[in-house]
């Protein structure tokens, strides 16, 4: 009896301990959204006071009206998400027909291309950059969307590839046969067996491709001359003075705005994209 | 009958006239492409620029670009459009460049001549010397201007019971009265001179000497007079004049000014209308007086002009185009200089001096700008921009090493004057100004 009691303690004292770490985790997690949230409306001299105030002393709602005129948010915000939607489809389903190919196919060299695939994850952006300008100038590309959208569409990068890959290498190959046996091609197999079986993975993809297609600011900043195709995230920069007069709360106004979108999209993809991460043996 | 013939000759002289200058300025038609940095105020000056522009020429098609600067984004774009040949007619560039990029710029000179301007004439005095290589090629035209005046907190000189500071005051004047600003601790501390940016550009002129020679043949920074800015430098901060690297990080140098805890501000000229408004707004009592002068026998002012202007690249495809809005924005166009002026000194002495000049803020009268046309030609161009920034990263390490270092003056010129002379002749402005 005393035995069970001290256990149940034990028990008990364990999980106050998990939820206590787990709730520290959150708060730190969570402190720098509530940062943002509570910046955007205040003054630049109340968002750098010390010691800093919680609720702001006067509340600067004109920080959104200003902040997302000067970003010229309904222009940049369309753009953005056109550019992104068609990016992260590209993405989600380039990636894996590719992935596809390297996990059931084998060839000649396949292992070469593979190591080579999975090499230019090591190649910093700066590397590639000038070459790959070139290559887009040359195509006559530059100040359009397809420098953007054409690598989306042709793999969508090695990361999302390695990740159905391994997501494929898990799926009984005789799942492949019995689709063969009744008779469908390969590329059926792949439509009606393959896809639906990797839901979750592309699911976590997608959030991901998303992700990094809304906040990213230096493809199209290198791609992109004219400043009505600009997107959201090069936007937010014309907040941001080089000359030291950034108004910090006009800039977390449009973070936050700019932020919504993509917040709503993982919210709802939240389940896949952790079941996605899991299932595909990455964890960190 | 004579009267006739009298008219008719005139108008016969003034036609020849008319197509004597129409054959010398070529007819503008075409596409032009433009592009320039900024953010906030800057892109909006930039835009109305253009625009002003675009209205004076509608037989053009004018494309352009305004690019956010932070993260050096800027850099990187116009370094790719200009090595790989796909960079517009007209780029922003900034006389502090030293010579960076100036291969992909159009020498400006035949465009100069062709059209017979004086530029002493039309441009204020000190706006186009920095545009000039040092092998005498013009590489770029100006936009605008900015130098410093110095904002006072009148609440606390008055508190302190220190006058304000009057035209040809001293940095060793400060090391005297600037002492009873110093005072609190934490987040009370309080200064007598907030570390603008600016400082570290500006304080290689305290001592009374120049890094470098103004034609960029010699570098100086093993001089005593470099040795002595050091030491007022390391005494500024250290002696709490000015917060150190730390403390400056902590809070932006505008937001200590506006909350009380600094005595005096450097105030840039593209910052000076935010910066006047948010002080009303955080009820500081703000006065504006001259930059300080340096010490020794030749003080010089300690005053930087951060400058900007366009360049025709060599891959322009409309050079006739580029030129009308490079000198159309500098002197010869009233509504392009008008709308420049919203972020700093037009290049054009008339509307600098008839228009900028006169631009009022409240209660500080036509003080700000009215210093800013006087004391251009007086300022030095921020010393470290461009091919020189990597001098100026050592000069920093040489601050840093004498601020939080705990090194002696002495001890950081012997260890970094040295590199400082070395990398400043790896540049080749020596061999260029001996080859000339």
């Amino acid at each position: 009896m005393q035995k069970a009691k001290s256990f149940h303690a034990q028990k008990a004292v364990g999980r106050t301990m998990i939820y206590l770490i787990l709730g520290i985790c959150t708060i730190i997690c969570i402190l720098p959204f509530i940062w943002m949230l509570l910046t955007s409306v205040k003054s630049t001299a109340e968002a750098y006071k010390f010691p800093p105030t919680v609720f702001p002393k006067k509340w600067l709602w004109t920080n959104y009206t200003n902040g997302l005129q000067k970003a010229n948010f309904p222009l940049y915000f369309k753009n953005t998400a056109i550019l992104t939607a068609l990016c992260t489809i590209g993405t989600v389903l380039s990636a894996q027909y590719v992935a596809y190919g390297f996990s059931r196919f084998k060839c000649k060299g396949s292992k070469l291309w593979y190591t080579l695939m999975l090499a230019t994850m090591m190649l910093p952006n700066q590397v590639t950059l000038i070459p790959q300008y070139l290559l887009y100038l040359k195509l006559g590309m530059v100040d359009t969307y397809l420098p953007l959208l054409i690598p989306s569409w042709l793999g969508g990068g090695a990361f999302n590839i390695f990740l159905f890959i391994q997501f494929f290498r898990t799926l009984p190959k005789e799942l492949d046969e019995a689709a063969f046996i009744d008779g469908a091609s390969t590329f059926q197999t792949f439509v009606y067996i393959m896809m639906p079986s990797v839901k979750s993975v592309s699911l976590c993809v997608l959030v991901m491709s998303l992700v990094y297609n809304w906040n990213d600011f230096f493809t199209p900043l290198i791609y992109i001359n004219s400043t009505k195709k600009f997107t959201l995230a090069i936007g937010l920069q014309f907040l941001n003075s080089s000359m030291g007069t950034t108004k910090i709360g006009q800039m977390m106004a449009v973070a936050v705005a700019t932020m919504i979108p993509v917040l709503i999209v993982f919210f709802l993809c939240q389940k896949y994209f952790v079941e996605g991460i899991k299932m595909s043996g990455i964890k960190d | 009958m004579k009267k006739v013939f009298v008219i008719l000759l005139a108008a016969a002289m003034l036609l020849s006239m008319m197509s004597f200058a129409s054959a010398d300025e070529p007819a503008l038609s075409g596409k032009l492409t433009i592009w320039a940095w900024g953010a906030d105020a800057e892109a909006e000056q930039r835009d109305a620029i253009i625009q002003a522009f675009i209205k004076a020429h509608p037989e053009l098609e004018v494309e352009y670009s305004i690019i956010p600067t932070a993260d050096s984004v800027w850099d990187q774009k116009a370094a790719a459009a200009l090595t790989s040949g796909s960079a517009p007619d007209v780029i922003q560039m900034s006389p502090d460049y030293f010579g960076m990029n100036t291969k992909y710029y159009m020498d400006l000179r035949p465009f100069v001549e062709r059209d017979g301007v004086d530029l002493d004439e039309v441009l204020v005095p000190g706006m186009i010397e920095g545009y000039y290589d040092t092998d005498g090629k013009l590489e770029g035209f100006p936009m605008h201007a900015n130098i410093f005046c110095m904002a006072i907190n009148k609440d606390m000189f008055d508190e302190a019971g220190v006058a304000y500071p009057e035209e040809g005051w001293t940095l060793d004047d400060m090391m005297d009265w600037g002492k009873a600003f110093i005072g609190g601790e934490g987040a009370n501390k309080t200064y007598a001179l907030a570390k603008h940016w600016v400082m570290n550009a500006a304080m290689p002129y305290a001592g009374g000497g120049t890094p470098y020679a103004d034609d960029l043949s010699e570098c100086y920074m093993n001089s005593p007079e470099i040795q002595k800015s050091l030491e007022l430098y390391q005494k500024l901060i250290l002696e709490g004049y000015m917060p150190n690297d730390a403390e400056s990080q902590a809070i932006p140098s505008a937001i200590l000014f506006q909350s009380g805890l600094c005595a005096m501000y450097p105030l840039g000229g593209f910052e000076s209308a935010s910066f006047l408004a948010d002080c009303e707004e955080n009820g500081i009592n703000v006065g504006l007086v001259p930059m300080p002068m340096g010490v020794g026998e030749n003080a010089k002012e300690i005053n930087v002009i951060y400058a900007t202007g366009w360049a025709i690249t060599t891959t322009a495809k409309n050079p006739d185009a580029a030129w009308a809005f490079l000198k159309e924005n500098a002197y010869a166009n009233e509504e392009m200089g008008k709308a420049t002026a919203t972020c700093g000194m037009p290049a054009g002495k008339e509307v600098a001096e008839n228009f900028y000049a006169k631009i009022e803020y409240p209660g500080f009268g036509t003080y700000f700008n009215d210093y800013m046309v006087e004391h251009l030609a007086k300022s030095h161009i921020n010393p470290w921009g461009g091919t020189l920034a990597s001098t100026g990263d050592i000069w920093a390490n040489m601050v840093q090493a004498v601020t939080m270092d705990g090194m002696s003056p002495e001890e950081a010129m012997a260890k970094y004057s040295q590199q400082c002379m070395d990398e400043f002749s790896s540049y080749g402005f020596a061999t260029a100004m001996k080859a000339n």
